[in-house]
């Protein structure tokens, strides 16, 4: 059997058989584009590798477990992202305290008060605000890491691997209104960003 | 959108319509097409684009793939086990019987906890139980590897503490300003944790569920050996603070689903109910 042009749905079937070398075909498949990925959300070469050799590991141990409710392609890039996400907080606080408030847990369960709401600034824009092509010669990469997470991922899964809001939500694990508006604020805050 | 036309569409529109979002046969199409301030807009955002491909151009190294499949060929994959099915049916009967009495017994040794706590002092509270003849009463799991009757004795188990750190914030709002985006938190959450020893899960889970004062009725734990499921009824600030502390602990969060344990800021109310389903698989 030709492996390599066999769909996604074939290759797990056959892996699930025992047939291992059906993995090395999804390795051969994603692994270039999930290393774009992971590059894109870190910015370095040796931990989007590592990033990607362990994604790889991790979705070949718990093959056995996988249940098939979203594509092996949607799954392989979740894990990417979210290793991506720990080893970027990681590198960011290396050396920081890490430590989280139980304590002050329990007094704010214990607090009747209404939700601390956070003020929202207008994110209306004028055409005055526009980007224009001196801002971009500025560092974008530079721009985008300072992005929230959730808008910096999601514009680098639409402009560097350019999926479609659909694959980006399925990758993100939200819908694809939110995608929609990630995209848009991330552009809007990249903009700023350079401004 | 703008000063000079107010029938202009938002940013957001604009932004989707650049990447085909859009039905693109729709008067809003139409409209961002012919008008000259969209039409800048959509000049803008193709500089950004082109700049962005651009800084993350990036080749893929030589040997990665061939690398990950020599690492591959020496890493073991992990089967799931098919039953017949009348020996599931027989498994299944031996599971709901053995957990009624494991959920008995966990209520019966938490009430004890509860008073401890509360007392500061382990024998003198007024509401607290006979002590049991043994201190190896199971807590919160079943497997018989780290006790007699199961699970981590309960005098093993330190409640968790863990300094001072900003506390998670829930607002009615979901979009709040610049560079915060309230995460939705669904009613039902899924997660897979690595760990690296699955006894240090059962110990750390038994000491956060501890410091959270979330009794074992809320809880329940399966502990296969090879992994272990831990299902519990919880609210949306508890499950942020259990993931939070699950991080702190080590253990890897190698799902996407939120809340992630860098998040600060949610959507909705911190008491809303919550089930979540976590499965801690061991890293090799």
């Amino acid at each position: 059997m030709n492996l390599e042009s066999s769909d996604e749905k074939k290759l797990l079937s056959e892996l699930k058989n025992g047939n291992t070398a059906a993995f090395d075909v999804l390795v051969d498949r994603y692994a270039g584009k999930l290393y774009m990925t992971a590059f894109g959300l870190l910015s370095n070469r040796q931990d989007a590798e590592e990033v990607v050799q362990d994604a790889f590991i991790r979705a070949y141990k718990s093959i056995g477990s996988f249940r098939g409710d979203a594509s092996f392609e949607t799954w392989i890039h979740r894990i990417v992202i979210n290793l991506s996400r720990n080893k970027y907080h990681w590198n960011r606080r290396r050396g920081a305290d890490v430590n989280v408030s139980l304590s002050g847990l329990q007094s704010n369960i214990n607090d009747e008060r209404e939700p601390e709401d956070i003020n929202i600034a207008d994110e209306s824009y004028s055409p005055e605000t526009v980007i224009n092509s001196t801002e971009l010669e500025r560092n974008v990469q530079k721009g985008i890491q300072e992005l929230p997470d959730t808008l910096r991922e999601a514009l680098l899964l639409r402009h560097v691997e350019e999926l479609p809001y659909e694959k980006i939500a399925e990758a993100l694990e939200c819908k694809i209104g939110t995608v929609k508006s990630r995209i848009a604020r991330g552009r809007e805050m990249l903009r700023k960003i350079l401004t | 959108m703008n000063k000079s036309n107010h029938t202009c569409p938002s940013f957001e529109d604009i932004s989707a319509y650049y990447d085909r979002e859009i039905n693109m046969d729709s008067p809003l199409a139409e409209h961002i097409r012919k008008c000259p301030e969209c039409t800048r807009v959509l000049d803008s955002l193709k500089l950004l684009d082109a700049k962005i491909k651009q800084d993350f151009a990036c080749t893929v190294p030589e040997g990665l793939t061939d690398r990950i499949k020599a690492q591959l060929a020496q890493t073991p994959i992990h089967k799931t086990i098919s039953f017949p099915w009348y020996r599931l049916l027989r498994v299944a009967a031996m599971i709901t019987i053995c957990g009624a009495l494991a959920v008995y017994m966990m209520n019966e040794q938490f009430d004890v906890t509860s008073s401890r706590i509360a007392s500061g002092s382990d024998a003198t509270a007024p509401h607290a139980k006979p002590a049991p003849s043994t201190h190896h009463y199971p807590y919160y799991t079943s497997n018989t590897a780290y006790a007699p009757g199961g699970g981590v004795p309960l005098h093993q188990l330190t409640r968790a503490s863990y300094g001072e750190s900003p506390l998670p914030v829930f607002t009615n709002t979901e979009q709040a300003g610049d560079n915060q985006q309230a995460v939705r938190i669904g009613a039902q959450v899924h997660q897979v944790w690595v760990a690296k020893d699955l006894q240090e899960v059962n110990r750390a889970l038994g000491d956060i569920l501890l410091g959270l004062n979330i009794p074992p009725s809320k809880v329940s734990i399966t502990d296969s050996g090879k992994s272990i499921r831990f299902i519990a009824d919880l609210s949306k600030i508890q499950l942020v603070s259990l993931v939070k502390n699950c991080s702190a602990r080590g253990f890897d969060l190698i799902t996407p689903s939120e809340p992630q344990p860098e998040q600060q800021l949610f959507y909705g109310k911190k008491d809303s109910p919550v089930i979540y389903y976590a499965e801690f698989v061991k890293d090799k």
